[in-house]
């Protein structure tokens, strides 16, 4: 078999970027290991160790483990699942979601036009609909704790009363709960103009109404998406893409109809921070929208100088990935093949191509302004500075050192060095456009309703790096600063990690918080007789509990058939379309509660 | 006798001219391969005829055999037919190889590592499976998606390694219990 030097780096990016790969490869913050996880400990434990840990080390190993509570239904907790019920044949594993439907962003994420990617479902479905031992209840939010003076509006599950009953806990949240933001003048001016790429992605993928926004202002030609991701990708596909494409798609009708009357983009700039190098986007994602900007003859723009200037800029990391390199090499094809059919110096003045797509490089967002002409195709001006690549060394003081990543910065026109003479690094770009997508990135939050007293939540979320504490392999610990574990609750997926990664991570990912909370219990125990606590209840206690304390939750929440009743009426409607969809979703929360309880659903539940 | 180079040898038996086994049909415990008993075997990626509904036909004695090595180093030894390809092969066998986009080259989980010699063998992977290989997690000179390799008669007794999903030890320890 291949040796370990034939071992490619998969994306060097992750040397710098919160990626779950490097999380996995790496090595957590603090080494804690359970006493009968290897019999290497005995050893270690010889070693000086943070006084918490040897604490919890002396109380975990007859932690039993018979009912485990996921909170959230998306691919991270659907994939633990289905990891620790491989593991424990008569463990109860328990999955309560706030939305009425499952799959997280499966299903309000992934764009419509890629089907393949939500054939994952179908085995969360079977792992589900098959098997007694597993359980999901939907329309059931998960707070920090109970809202004082009782829930307004919808009712949740306290994570307390998880912890209480239940022997694991998995935070499985996501992280698609907010957007980075760009704090920058204007950025919130315009609603309707300047926007996130999260809620126009909500937008066509049919979030239900009562959650999400209005339709985004399409009356313009140009639009500029802020961010060089595959979100940003995703939305330029779906503003570039002829309507009648996405007719078979499971976009909802009313979605494709209004791009197909309203929209009148022609125009996209991908703006990117820094260079080639350094985007964030996957190949497979730049291969489809070069592929459909070539089939669709919609023309590849860059500023060539600009890109070169930029493509030098990058790490030997960076180089050393074979991703990378062939990323961009795709790139730099597309922009040679750019530069060649501009033709200088041509006495026929070349047409203008009526459909266009700017990638543009070492830009960073400066300012909004809107100016309120009303016959304006152009009402906003997106200013934006030229960045210079900054590199970062390993050790700041000795430039000899490694650079381990690219920055960014700005460079005084006043000071030294002098500026460069074709105002690469100087200066700033206005694009005029109609339309702003800011897509730098989503942001996880804390649970809804969290004790604002950090003595009263088992743990303080990590608002700066956008995640739940922990210890790099889904043992949830008390704070950043904090290793401290906090007993019987694991974290995964986008929550764990940050809000990046595909499927295929947040799987790997789910294996190690699996792995972590089976090293942690004893399958085997029935009840805690170290701490002298019963045994844990589980379902039967937690629905007790909720049907005496929480009965606005007990009429609320609704168990997997409800969802199974939502996807046939779904399913169902999708068969009469014309063209046929896979399915054609319901878009309020209101109509899918009523279909969930054996009504019908109404031609306005569509719309 | 068929050897591989793992610990243990399972050596999948099967009647050749009987109907290729086809998961969605059939139940899916008590396996023709013995599991241990501690662990009733439940399938991980119950995924119904698009993922390996269509295994082919062969007459007795053009099975090809392929030896899958798994992340604990266990060899299982299974029978194909020509035009099967790795992935739908492993689901019928309840060999744990994961195929979340069901063959669509859409997640790069499906990511086996091949023998040099097979590999060279092989066509060339497509611009799309490379690209999606990139983001294979542990990325070798000789790694394809399982999902994209066809059986030949070539692929007689070759060994596919599945690679651990995780570097994390306790991952490690997991898979191997
Ligand atoms: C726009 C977009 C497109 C994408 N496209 C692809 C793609 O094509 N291919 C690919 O491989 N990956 C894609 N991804 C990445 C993929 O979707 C994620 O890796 C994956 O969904 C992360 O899984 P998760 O379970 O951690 O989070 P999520 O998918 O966000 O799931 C979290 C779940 O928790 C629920 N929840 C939230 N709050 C609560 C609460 N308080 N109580 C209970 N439940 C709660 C949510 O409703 C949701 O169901 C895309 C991501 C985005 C944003
Ligand atoms: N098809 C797919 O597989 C698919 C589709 C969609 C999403 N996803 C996954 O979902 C995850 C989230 O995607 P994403 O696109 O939201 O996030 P992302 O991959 O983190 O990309 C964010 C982009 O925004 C830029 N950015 C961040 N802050 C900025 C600022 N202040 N100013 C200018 N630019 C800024 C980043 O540049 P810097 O690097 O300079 O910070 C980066 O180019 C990713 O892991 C992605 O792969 C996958
Ligand atoms: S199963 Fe998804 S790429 Fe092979």
């Amino acid at each position: 078999m291949t040796s370990a030097a034939a071992v490619v780096t998969a994306t060097a990016r992750h040397a710098w970027h919160p990626c779950p790969i490097s999380i996995l490869s790496g090595i957590s913050r603090f080494s804690w290991r359970h006493p009968r996880s290897s019999p290497a400990s005995a050893s270690t434990s010889a070693l000086p160790r943070p006084k918490a840990l040897s604490t919890s080390t002396t109380s975990i190993p007859t932690t039993p483990l018979r009912h485990i509570a996921i909170v959230g239904a998306g691919p991270a907790g659907l994939y633990t699942a289905t990891a620790l019920r491989k593991k424990l044949p008569d463990a109860h594993i328990d999955l309560f979601e706030a939305h009425a439907t499952p799959y997280g962003l499966v299903r309000y994420g992934v764009a419509p036009d890629h089907p393949e990617v939500a054939n994952v479902t179908h085995q969360f479905d079977a792992l589900v609909s098959n098997d007694p031992h597993i359980r999901v209840m939907t329309s059931c939010p998960v707070y920090g704790e109970m809202p004082a003076g009782g829930p307004a509006g919808r009712a949740g599950l306290p994570l307390d009363r998880l912890q209480q009953h239940y022997d694991a806990t998995v935070l499985a949240y996501g992280g698609a709960g907010a957007d980075r933001a760009l704090g920058v003048p204007g950025e919130d001016g315009v609603p309707s103009r300047i926007l996130s790429a999260r809620a126009f992605v909500n937008w066509y993928n049919g979030r239900p109404r009562d959650v999400e926004i209005a339709p985004p202002a399409l009356d313009c030609t140009s639009v500029v998406i802020v961010g060089h991701g595959n979100v940003a990708l995703d939305a330029a596909r779906i503003l570039l893409k002829a309507p009648s494409s996405l007719a078979a798609t499971d976009m909802p009708s009313s979605r494709v109809a209004y791009l197909a009357e309203h929209s009148r983009v022609r125009h996209v700039h991908l703006v990117g921070r820094r260079g080639p190098w350094q985007t964030a986007f996957t190949t497979p994602s730049l291969r489809e929208l070069l592929t459909l900007m070539k089939n669709d003859g919609i023309a590849f723009r860059t500023n060539p100088e600009r890109f070169w200037f930029w493509d030098k800029a990058r790490t030997p990391a960076e180089t050393a990935s074979r991703a990378n390199q062939r990323r961009v090499d795709l790139l730099r094809k597309a922009v040679d093949a750019s530069v060649t059919t501009l033709k200088p110096g041509c006495s026929v003045p070349e047409k203008e191509p009526d459909r266009t797509c700017t990638f543009h490089f070492g830009l960073a967002p400066r300012a909004f302004t809107f100016s309120k002409q009303a016959d304006s195709d152009v009402p906003i001006q997106a200013v934006f500075d030229h960045q210079e690549p900054r590199p970062v060394h390993a050790d700041p003081s000795d430039p000899a050192s490694p650079v381990i990543r690219i920055n960014v910065g700005t460079r005084d026109v006043v000071g030294s060095p002098p500026p460069s003479p074709d105002g690469l690094t100087v200066g700033t770009t206005t694009l005029p456009c109609g339309l702003v997508l800011k897509a730098v990135g989503y942001r996880a939050q804390p649970l809804p309703f969290t004790p604002s007293n950090p003595t009263r939540a088992p743990f303080i979320f990590d608002t700066r790096r956008s995640r739940v504490p922990n210890a790099g392999d889904g043992q949830v610990v008390r704070s950043a600063d904090d290793p401290t574990p906090v007993p019987g609750l694991y974290v995964v997926g986008w929550l764990k990690h940050g809000p990046v990664g595909t499927i295929a991570s947040t799987w790997r990912d789910a294996l190690q918080t699996a792995s972590t909370i089976l090293a942690a219990h004893d399958p085997a125990a029935k009840a805690a007789p170290s701490t002298g606590s019963p045994a844990k209840g589980g379902w039967p206690a937690l629905e007790a509990d909720v049907a005496q304390t929480n009965p606005a939750l007990h009429a609320q929440w609704r168990p997997w058939t409800a969802w199974k009743r939502i996807e046939a009426a779904e399913l169902a409607r999708g068969a009469t379309q014309q063209p046929a969809k896979p399915r054609e979703k319901l878009l309020s929360e209101a109509a899918m509660h009523r279909v969930a309880d054996g009504g019908l659903p109404h031609d306005a539940d569509f719309v | 006798m068929r050897r591989a180079a793992g610990a243990a040898v399972r050596v999948a038996e099967r009647r050749a001219a009987a109907p290729r086994r086809t998961a969605a049909l059939l139940p899916r415990t008590g396996a023709w391969r013995p599991r241990p008993a501690a662990v009733p075997w439940r399938s991980f990626s119950a995924t119904p005829a698009a993922a390996h509904g269509n295994l082919h036909q062969c007459k007795p004695g053009e099975e090809i055999t392929i030896h899958f090595v798994m992340p604990s180093g266990e060899t299982i030894a299974v029978d194909g037919a020509p035009g099967d390809n790795l992935l739908e092969l492993a689901h019928a066998n309840d060999i744990d190889l994961e195929g979340a986009c069901e063959g669509s080259i859409a997640c790069s989980t499906c990511h086996v590592i091949l023998e040099p010699e097979v590999f060279d063998a092989l066509e060339e992977p497509t611009d799309e499976e490379n690209d999606m290989l990139d983001l294979a997690f542990g990325l070798t000179e000789t790694s394809r998606l399982g999902c994209q390799i066809n059986l030949t008669p070539d692929l007689q007794g070759m060994k596919v390694r599945i690679p651990s999903a995780t570097r994390n030890v306790q991952s490690e320890k997991m898979q191997n219990t």
